[in-house]
């Protein structure tokens, strides 16, 4: 049954930035040479710029990203991507099936490639920076001798395979070690490739997530009239990612201090968000208490939290009681009766006593009979004049535009040779003298086939013909 | 007496109901005073407070978060008056929780010493393996 | 060797990992030193993870009272005692426990000049040093990487913080929500407004532990470039807020290309439909006195092909949704995803989350409940692959921690104690590596340098 289809209104979309961002005289305006010394100082090594011409940590390694379908993966390699490995995406052939996500849907969230290379959604591209592809069909037994053939030639390979899919192929750890012994070989999954909980095919992030006890900790309480909430983002694949590329960078740290092998490694996103899980493990241990969820307030800490205002919401810190008759002092040169109503209060007076949940009640409540009356942008200087920590929630069109973020470089345009100009989120590598980078974008599916397959095994264009006739790439 | 927004003085018994900013800011219905159990009509927009305290009929939709008198004297925490606190076990103290023993029976140093029950920086409890047994003064 | 090709992949696995092994491989980053100068968990987590893999990591901390995560604790209500050997009556708190395994603690006050000379003797024998106090500061007691780089070439110095030294955002104190704040995070996540909902923070102090990740990789990658290319250390900067923006690259791209500004969308997918998280009326656990096992229970669901989409309509008894929405592409609509997660929780609104995975694992429906953290820690998944596990502290006694989050299986990294009170290893490592005489230690504990 079709939907009545509604005219899409037409977004101007302003090329970014659409404010300039700030010079070098505007940021430091003011302040004395002594002063800004340290921070010009920084400038002159780690400013982005000069990226190009440092020299890359992980040049001349190689890995092979055989993930599909999730992002733990491609995060995972992109880190190596960012510090300079030659990165090779190993896709079914017909691509990695994330790549055609997009939104709700929508195609026409989608980025075309140039020379019809075909459409790519966000999610994908975000990683696919400075990575190449080749495609190749495992399935087939001829497709897995091409695997095993690339093997000789990596450093790293990546997969997710289902929990011994590739054992049973032939190409899992302990063959491929055989072939190459100083391959470092990295499964990654949501909950693992072995263990009474290993992962069924088709687990997502937040499969991760939910069994981590992440989400039940998430969100508001239900006193609140909340309930158990997930991360806005494949957030569980992002961290164990991150704990992935840790465990492979320590294999082959070993591997060429001491060893001269590789290694088997695993990383799910379970174990990551586990491992990161603040205090959850510790308070359980002791006396059987489950962490709550808490809202956007803090069990350790009061005041802590971010709360509503005019246009939004916003965050205030400062749990010492400097800075909590600091931020009193703020609202009462609004609303002095809030302030006194505060601190007037015996039950407030230890901080302490400050923390139960009823009389954080009271504070925020009383904060946000301030709050109710200021924008983010009102209540964020008059805080920050007196050195309290706050910042406004903040939408990623805000984000984008932020003063000091475009300052410093946390997003970029890549003009990229098949997709455009692509907005993305820099490499969070800064360095002295090997920093992170992203030279392009993505490719289109299988790109690289040629280049990759004539370098690295001597295929030819007849030999690569044969192959894609037979379904093999 | 002032009466603001989120922080509804009830007109009855004057104490003071906290509407947390999460149940109430935008909110348009009954709440139950915690000091007297009057039903009060509210309607708050953005933290504002729109229209009332009106009398009303119960059942009421939303308990405060907290209340107090205005004296500071006595304040309400009980479920039933107030909403409940999140909590991660059955009590709740907000003040350190003295333990010796875990979860699970064993030995833990989760509770205040004295420099004799230490050896160096460690609890010689612990390192001896027999529950803690502080001197008498 | 041979022996381990017989067995089944799942045995194999379980060989190669096993736990109790792990003490008998070697350690990947023995040798390493590492100096951690930090505070809070962006800094002391990323040092710790290092300390996992073997390196001998330093945590230097102000004397007595120690740094101050050390005063944060869940309600107030569980800490770890001693706080110090001079202040016994007061513990830590389970703040500083996620992010300082393994390692020495020792009691340096660096705004003394000997304090300074102490950092600056122990950096000239370190491999790495973490940093996260305000950007300049360290350089002007005359131990940042200005300094330090000059007495010790291959140091590997990182600093971490909010905002980075430099740019208009160079002065301001940064906490993990202030980051994940401003950095969008906080946008993205809870239910959408339309449902009555707001912007929500992660349980976790995200930034901060994820941020020491980052750290640690990149060190990682310092000390392969100083030890197989170049011989030299090398400077790091790391800032929170920009953690967020490599988070959001996706939603940064839609931004710049197509305007978009992403939205909160609850704890349904934007990607992909059914994929979500439901509502299960019951709770599990009705008799417990723990308010947090009386509530009703929480589960995902993830039937997004169509073959699974199919299966999950039959098992629920909705053929008329199996035909309306039988093509992903009109299920996924943000106009039709209600539809669909409503009838879902109208078939699980009598059932528990164990009652509704088993019948929806009976049909071959992807699922899983959503555990609390008493759900999670009795698992013995995750006891047997060593993600959680109960460690004889040799401080503290009988403690329970997150375990390690990947496995090696050559050198995999492990967790030998929790943590340990402020200025515990003074004498062992001063001595040691600074040459402190008994009398010398004296003295500087005296005038509390120590």
């Amino acid at each position: 049954m079709a939907t009545k289809t509604k005219r899409k209104p037409t977004i101007p979309v302003l090329p970014w930035p659409a404010v300039p961002t700030p010079t070098q005289e505007e940021v430091y305006q003011g302040e004395s040479d002594q002063a800004k010394e340290y921070a010009l100082y920084l400038e002159s090594i780690l400013h982005q710029s000069k990226n190009f011409g440092k020299p890359e940590a992980l040049n001349g390694l190689r890995v092979l990203d055989c993930t599909h379908t999730m992002i733990i993966g491609h995060w995972c390699s992109s880190l190596f991507a960012e510090k300079g490995a030659e990165v090779i995406m190993v896709e079914p052939p017909g691509g990695d099936p994330l790549r055609d996500l997009s939104p709700f849907g929508r195609e026409e969230y989608m980025f075309p490639a140039k020379d019809g290379g075909g459409k790519v959604g966000a999610r994908f591209l975000a990683e696919a920076r400075s990575k190449q592809s080749v495609t190749l069909d495992l399935t087939k037994a001829e497709g897995r001798e091409i695997l095993k053939r690339l093997a000789v030639h990596a450093d790293v390979l990546i997969e997710n395979g289902p929990p011994g899919q590739w054992d049973a192929w032939g190409i899992g750890y302990r063959q491929l070690s055989q072939i190459n012994p100083r391959l470092v070989y990295c499964w990654v999954g949501q909950l693992g490739q072995w263990g009474p909980l290993k992962d069924r095919p088709g687990n997502l992030d937040p499969t991760a997530q939910a069994a981590s006890g992440f989400v039940h900790g998430t969100g508001f309480p239900a006193s609140f009239g909340g309930t158990p909430t997930r991360s806005g983002w494949w957030m569980a694949d992002q961290v164990g990612g991150t704990t992935a590329a840790l465990g492979v960078m320590a294999a082959l740290y070993h591997r060429d201090t001491v060893s001269g092998r590789g290694q088997f490694v695993e990383s799910t996103g379970a174990a990551a968000v586990i491992r990161i899980l603040d205090y959850n493990w510790a308070w359980y241990g002791m006396d059987g208490s489950i962490r709550p969820r808490y809202g956007n307030w803090d069990l350790a800490i009061n005041i802590y939290g971010v709360n509503p205002c005019v246009d939004g919401q916003i965050m205030v810190g400062g749990g010492h009681d400097r800075l909590w008759y600091r931020i009193w002092r703020t609202v009462g040169k609004d609303r002095p009766e809030v302030e006194q109503h505060i601190t007037e209060d015996p039950g407030m007076r230890e901080v302490t006593n400050r923390l139960p949940h009823h009389k954080q009640v009271e504070t925020y409540t009383a904060l946000c009979e301030w709050l109710k009356g200021q924008t983010r942008s009102d209540a964020e200087t008059k805080l920050q004049a007196e050195e309290v920590a706050s910042g406004g929630v903040s939408f990623i069109d805000e984000v984008c535009e932020f003063p000091h973020y475009k300052y410093h470089g946390h997003m970029e345009v890549v003009d990229d040779l098949h997709y455009g100009p692509v907005l993305i989120g820099s490499s969070a590598f800064l360095a002295q003298k090997t920093p992170g980078r992203v030279k392009w974008i993505g490719r289109p599916t299988g790109h690289d086939t040629e280049e990759v397959y004539g370098r690295l095994l001597g295929l030819t264009k007849t030999d690569l013909d044969a192959l894609r006739k037979r379904g093999v790439i | 007496m002032a009466d603001y927004s989120l922080m509804m003085a009830c007109p009855g018994c004057k104490v003071w109901n906290y509407l947390d900013p999460f149940t109430f800011w935008n909110f348009k219905g009954k709440v139950k005073c915690a000091g007297c159990d009057a039903v009060w009509a509210v309607t708050l927009e953005h933290g504002h407070r729109v229209s009332g305290p009106d009398p009303a009929k119960p059942p009421h939709d939303k308990l405060p978060g907290y209340a107090q008198t205005p004296d500071y004297k006595k304040d309400f925490r009980e479920v039933g008056k107030v909403n409940p606190a999140p909590k991660a076990r059955a009590d709740f103290q907000g003040k350190p929780i003295p333990m010796y023993k875990n979860v699970r029976g064993r030995l833990v140093s989760g509770g205040p010493l004295k420099r004799e029950d230490l050896v160096g920086s460690r609890p010689r409890f612990i390192m001896e393996g027999t529950p803690y047994a502080p001197k008498k003064a | 060797m041979a022996g381990r090709n017989k067995l089944s992949f799942e045995d194999y696995c379980r060989d190669v990992f096993d736990l109790k092994k792990i003490f008998g491989k070697p350690e990947a980053l023995k040798g390493i030193r590492v100096l951690s100068c930090t505070q809070y968990i962006l800094g002391p987590s990323a040092a710790s993870y290092l300390a996992e893999l073997g390196a001998e990591v330093i945590k230097v901390e102000l004397p007595r009272r120690g740094e101050p995560m050390r005063h944060t604790t869940p309600f107030n209500e569980p800490l770890l005692y001693p706080l110090s050997k001079w202040i016994p009556e007061r513990g830590t708190g389970l703040g500083f426990f996620g992010a300082n395994h393994n390692e020495y603690f020792v009691s340096v006050d660096f705004h003394k000049p000997e304090g300074q000379e102490i950092v600056r003797s122990l950096a000239a024998k370190s491999d790495v040093m973490f940093e996260n106090y305000r950007a300049g500061t360290f350089d002007r007691w005359g131990i940042g990487y200005r300094q330090l780089g000059k007495i010790n070439p291959r140091l590997i110095y990182h600093w971490l913080g909010g905002f980075g030294g430099w740019g208009p955002g160079r002065k301001r104190a940064s906490y993990d929500i202030l980051g994940q704040a401003q950095g969008g995070c906080f946008s993205i996540t809870g239910q959408p407004l339309e449902r009555g909902g707001m912007p929500s923070k992660h349980t976790i102090w995200i930034m901060d532990y994820w941020g020491g990740l980052m750290a640690a990789f990149q060190v990682m990658a310092a000390l392969y470039w100083r030890d197989h290319v170049s011989g030299e250390g090398d400077f790091f900067e790391y800032s929170q807020v920009q953690g967020a923006q490599r988070h959001l690259s996706d939603s940064i791209a839609l931004y710049g290309r197509h305007g978009l500004v992403s939205q909160r969308w609850g704890n349904w997918d934007t990607l992909l439909c059914v994929h979500g998280i439901v509502k299960c009326g019951k709770s599990s656990y009705p008799k417990s006195d723990n308010p947090q096992e009386q509530e009703e229970g929480y589960l995902l669901v993830t039937a997004h092909t169509d073959a699974d989409f199919a299966k999950l309509m039959k098992l629920i008894r909705r053929p008329d949704l199996a035909k309306q929405y039988a093509k992903h592409a009109d299920r996924v609509k943000a106009e039709n995803q209600g539809e669909l997660y409503g009838a879902i929780e109208a078939w699980t609104r009598d059932m528990t989350k164990e009652q509704a995975a088993q019948a929806l694992t009976r049909a071959g429906i992807l699922n899983q409940p959503v555990w609390n953290s008493k759900e999670v820690s009795n698992h013995p998944h995750f006891h047997m692959r060593d993600e959680l596990h109960w460690l004889e502290d040799p401080t503290f006694g009988d403690v329970f921690s997150q375990g390690l989050p990947y496995h090696l299986s050559e050198t995999p990294a492990r967790h030998k104690w929790a943590l340990k009170p402020v200025g515990a290893d003074n004498e062992q490592v001063l001595a040691r590596l600074c040459g402190f005489s008994a009398g010398k230690l004296k003295e500087l504990e005296a005038n509390e340098v120590i």
